[in-house]
């Protein structure tokens, strides 16, 4: 808040002024480089803020700027009791963000700390890309963590574990061709943000299956190629290419590998699961009720419980109504 | 071998450079994809972390569609003209060109950090002679056309000059400002001026004294969405209605078209909504109020002839033509004095109060058509110069603005419409059974329109007539930091188009950008300039901000064409964009001036496509939180 008297600026605490008086004074942006605590009720400016924003407004050397707790005039603080740090509270304004309200957010210091794959796959992960939505960087540390698990898939430590020799097992296909099957139809769709989940998931599930597996890896690099093109393009090359990997061609989903030949079910007792089990698809409900009875887990549970009813949902789960 | 983000990063960016494996192929044997992305204003700010949200999503679309197969135009440029700029030129004295280079060199090196894919050897800046001299030559082309609603296109005016030399003005059915009757003999009898006069009343963009949002303090007139609540956008300076001389673009010769086609655009419904909205079209009745004792008419356009019985007072808009003539000595003080109030007001405040209703009585009085009662004319704020004809029948008995009219000024109303049977319609739900209204008595409000606008065409005191919202676009801005216009006026002040030969008109060497205090672009200063000999003067006012933006994505397809805006086999080629991605903001304005000035190059056979963008995409905003 800003008020002139006798020709001279006088920049008044927004803690010192009240509503009724706001028609005498006019609010003046400050960068919010300069706003300590920025965004929360208290942001506030320091003796040494006062003193940027004075390099960047050259034209308020000369002004006094009240404080909470003394003036600073000069770039020398005044203490008004006992010694203190000086703050001028400001007032954080949330909304657009414009030139004129000073309070931009430069991409290149998210770059700096992320890298740009890491700043595209966190913008689009923010959600729909028609939505309006905040810019916080909360989850922006999430999506560093996955890049550096998608590396991991390649390299440990000094170490290349790409496997080549042999097939890559049924599993780790079908996740595969589900990704690519996901992100080919939300990006013809627009729908970006939730390609970002479809290759978290992924990820997650080819650690889980401990898959170094060229033959997966090397579809996915290119899969991900048009979101984080940097580590596409290393992973790419380290894999032996010397072409662009954004030359390369978009993989295809081939359909016999959607099916999955094993299935995962949890088991419950009374609606509440207790253990999980991998049988083969094409097990029948009857062998699959006996396998849920025999699991170890369940045995212990069932321990003086009698069984009353087994329902099994094929492909889905299986609960033991028991008593 | 540990994932080290920085290295990796900055050298496959100077790779991809060196490599220049972004550099689109005129490889025209695969299917094409055109990705745009909205271009930036290059702003002292730099890019925010807002900007990138569509450029990242064009981005991952581009890359997808090359490695799909197809041969991907995307491209990336500069909207370089602007305000800014030459605020801050006024502030420090660095040259506009300067500054905005040196803005244009950091949002390359940003957007580079970002990983894009453009293909920067097709990068344009509206501010460069070398593209603003096809911003010109496009504007050469609107200024040389007019717009037939025979053939439903634009024309030459060479062939509208030779038809009134054979036939006078009879038998044209054009877009044009005055409808005006002149015979051969009268056309080939008139001088230059007024010839010159005539044929601007057709060219598709032309020269009119419009009122303008003045503002003082930025010296220049501002655009209506660049005003808000009766300030300035950028900077919050007040501003006021003036008149002055002024280019404009017909856009509305357009309007039915820029409508209809909307139904072809893969477009979301919200944003075609507020296109329509835009354009505003109704259909209605133009009819002719006669004035008492005097042989002139008052006309006025309404979407609701059916309520003509429940008129009950005139009101002409304070701008409007004959007010002079209305206005009774009587009265003359009186109305003055409303006048001068009236100019000080923008248009946003005299739409904005309902409550308030201004307004004095001229003294004139209007026959009605059917009853034959005098009817008093007023002249008031709310009603408009630019919309309709600036004259308004009021039926305060079912318009909200005109009962608080006849409240303040007590005057009489009539109930037209009963809608007892319908407690909780309102006007525009256009229910209810009409009421003293002569022969329109009994009919429901929907059939009734229908036979008020037949009974007033039988008897010759209107006609059917559709009206649109959208308004002539204005295309003069005072000043520096914009296209130069290719104009030269004559010593009897008749423009003349520069020659295409001559193009591009560049910007004079300016080193004060402050506007002349009379009004005038900072390059009326440029006197050296200005005089081109022989009392040949140039047009000082420069070009708006959407003239560059208005065409720029049909450079991208042949950037570096020196010959032509791009060549014939590039257009054919790229045709359109595919996808378009940008924010709403540019709903109305960047959309409809890009749609217009499209399909105007469509007419003279220069673009192959009806349309510039099949799909587009709005996306959000990121807020600071």
């Amino acid at each position: 808040m800003k008020e002139k008297v006798e020709g001279k600026h006088i920049f008044r605490c927004a803690g010192l002024v009240n509503e009724e008086d706001l028609g005498h004074y006019i609010r003046i942006p400050v960068l919010i480089d300069y706003v300590r605590e920025y965004g929360t009720d208290s942001s506030y400016l320091d003796e040494q803020s006062v003193r940027q924003f004075v390099e960047w407004r050259p034209e308020y050397k000369n002004a006094v700027f009240e404080c909470a707790n003394g003036r600073i005039e000069n770039g020398v603080f005044t203490p008004a009791g006992k010694k203190d740090a000086s703050r001028l509270y400001t007032h954080s304004e949330v909304g657009k963000m414009s030139k004129s309200k000073y309070n931009v957010i430069n991409p290149d210091d998210v770059v700096d700390v992320y890298g740009a794959d890491c700043f595209r796959m966190y913008e689009m992960f923010l959600g729909p890309i028609e939505q309006s939505k905040p810019w916080d960087t909360k989850g922006i540390d999430g999506v560093s963590k996955f890049l550096k698990r998608f590396w991991a898939l390649f390299a440990h430590q000094d170490q290349w574990i790409v496997s080549t020799g042999g097939h890559p097992d049924r599993e780790s296909l079908r996740i595969l061709h589900q990704t690519i099957q996901r992100v080919r139809d939300d990006i013809n769709r627009f729908s970006i943000n939730t390609c970002v989940s479809h290759f978290m998931i992924c990820v997650n599930e080819l650690k889980r299956l401990d898959c170094h597996h060229r033959d997966i890896l090397e579809p996915l690099v290119l899969l991900i190629a048009p979101f984080a093109p940097h580590i596409a393009e290393e992973l790419w090359h380290l894999l032996g290419h010397k072409t662009s990997v954004h030359h390369g061609h978009y993989p295809e989903v081939i359909d016999s590998y959607l099916i999955s030949d094993e299935v995962v079910y949890p088991v419950s007792i009374n609606g509440k699961r207790r253990a999980e089990m991998t049988v083969p698809t094409d097990t029948d409900a009857k062998k699959v009720e006996e396998l849920a009875l025999a699991l170890p887990e369940i045995v212990k549970w069932m321990d003086g419980l009698h069984v009353r009813k087994v329902i099994v949902v094929p492909g889905r789960m299986i609960n033991i109504v028991a008593g | 071998m540990e994932y080290r983000i920085k290295d990796i990063e900055a050298k496959w960016q100077e790779w991809w450079d060196q490599e220049e494996i972004y550099t689109v192929p005129s490889d025209t044997t695969k299917p094409k994809f055109y990705v745009l992305d909205m271009f930036p204003y290059p702003s002292g700010a730099g890019l925010h972390v807002g900007h990138p949200l569509g450029y990242i999503a064009s981005d991952i679309f581009a890359r997808f569609k090359r490695m799909e197969g197809y041969n991907v135009l995307h491209p990336m440029g500069f909207d370089a003209f602007g305000l800014p700029a030459e605020q801050y030129a006024i502030q420090t004295g660095v040259h506009p060109a300067e500054s905005t280079r040196e803005n244009i060199v950091r949002y390359r090196a940003q957007l580079r950090n970002l990983g894009f894919n453009y293909d920067w050897s097709r990068e344009v800046n509206t501010s460069d002679p070398a593209y603003y001299r096809w911003t010109q030559w496009i504007f050469l082309q609107l200024y040389s056309h007019w717009y037939d609603l025979k053939s439903a296109k634009a024309r030459p005016v060479n062939e509208l000059i030779q038809f009134f030399q054979q036939h006078g003005s009879s038998g044209t059915m054009a877009c044009c400002g005055e409808e005006m009757a002149f015979s051969a003999e009268e056309w080939k009898q008139m001088s230059p001026v007024q010839q010159d006069e005539i044929l601007m009343n057709f060219r598709l963009a032309y020269r009119r004294v419009s009122f303008v949002n003045w503002c003082e303090a930025l010296g220049t007139v501002l655009a209506n969405d660049e005003v808000k609540d009766g300030l300035s956008e950028r900077g919050g300076y007040p501003v006021e209605r003036r008149p002055m001389l002024q280019w404009s673009l017909r856009i509305t010769a357009y309007a039915e078209r820029l409508l209809n086609d909307l139904d072809t655009l893969n477009w979301s419904d919200a944003l075609k909504a507020m296109q329509r909205n835009w354009i505003g079209r109704s259909e209605g009745a133009r009819i002719h109020f006669p004035i008492v004792d005097s042989d002139l008419y008052l006309e006025v356009f309404t979407t609701r002839p059916d309520t003509i019985f429940g008129v009950t007072f005139m009101v002409v808009a304070p701008e409007h033509e004959l007010i002079d003539q209305l206005t009774t000595p009587e009265q003359r003080a009186i109305v003055d004095e409303y006048l001068h109030y009236v100019q000080s007001r923008s248009e946003r405040d005299r739409l904005a109060e309902v409550k308030q209703m201004t307004g004095v009585f001229t003294g004139s009085y209007a026959k009605h058509p059917f009853t034959g009662k005098e009817i008093p004319i007023w002249t008031a704020e709310y009603v408009l110069k630019d919309y309709g004809s600036g004259a308004i029948m009021a039926v305060p008995a079912d318009d909200e603005r005109d009962r608080a009219f006849a409240d303040m000024a007590q005057l009489p109303i009539i109930d037209i419409v009963d809608r007892t049977a319908w407690p909780e319609s309102r006007r525009e739900d256009k229910v209810g059974r009409m009421i003293n209204s002569d022969f329109l008595n009994g009919l429901e409000v929907l059939d009734a329109i229908p036979v008020a606008i037949q009974e007033l065409v039988d008897r010759g005191i209107g006609e059917r007539k559709v009206n649109y919202r959208l308004r002539d676009a204005l295309f003069s801005r005072q000043r520096y930091w914009g296209e130069p216009f290719p104009i030269v006026y004559n010593q009897d002040g008749i423009p003349m188009p520069v020659s295409e030969h001559d193009l591009p008109v560049t910007l004079p060497e300016l080193d004060n950008f402050k506007p002349t205090s009379d009004g005038h672009s900072p390059l009326a200063r440029a006197r050296d300039w200005v005089e081109t000999g022989g009392g040949v003067m140039r047009e000082t006012d420069t070009m708006p901000g959407y003239a560059g933006s208005s065409w720029y994505f049909l450079r991208y397809m042949d950037a570096r064409n020196e010959n032509a805006f791009a060549s014939r086999e590039s257009l054919d080629y790229w045709q359109d964009v595919d996808l378009y991605i940008g924010g709403t903001e540019h709903a109305v304005g960047h959309l409809m001036y890009a749609r217009f000035w499209h399909k105007f190059l469509f007419d003279l056979g220069l673009v192959p496509t009806k349309e510039p963008f099949r799909k587009l995409i709005n996306q959000g905003m990121i807020q600071a939180s």
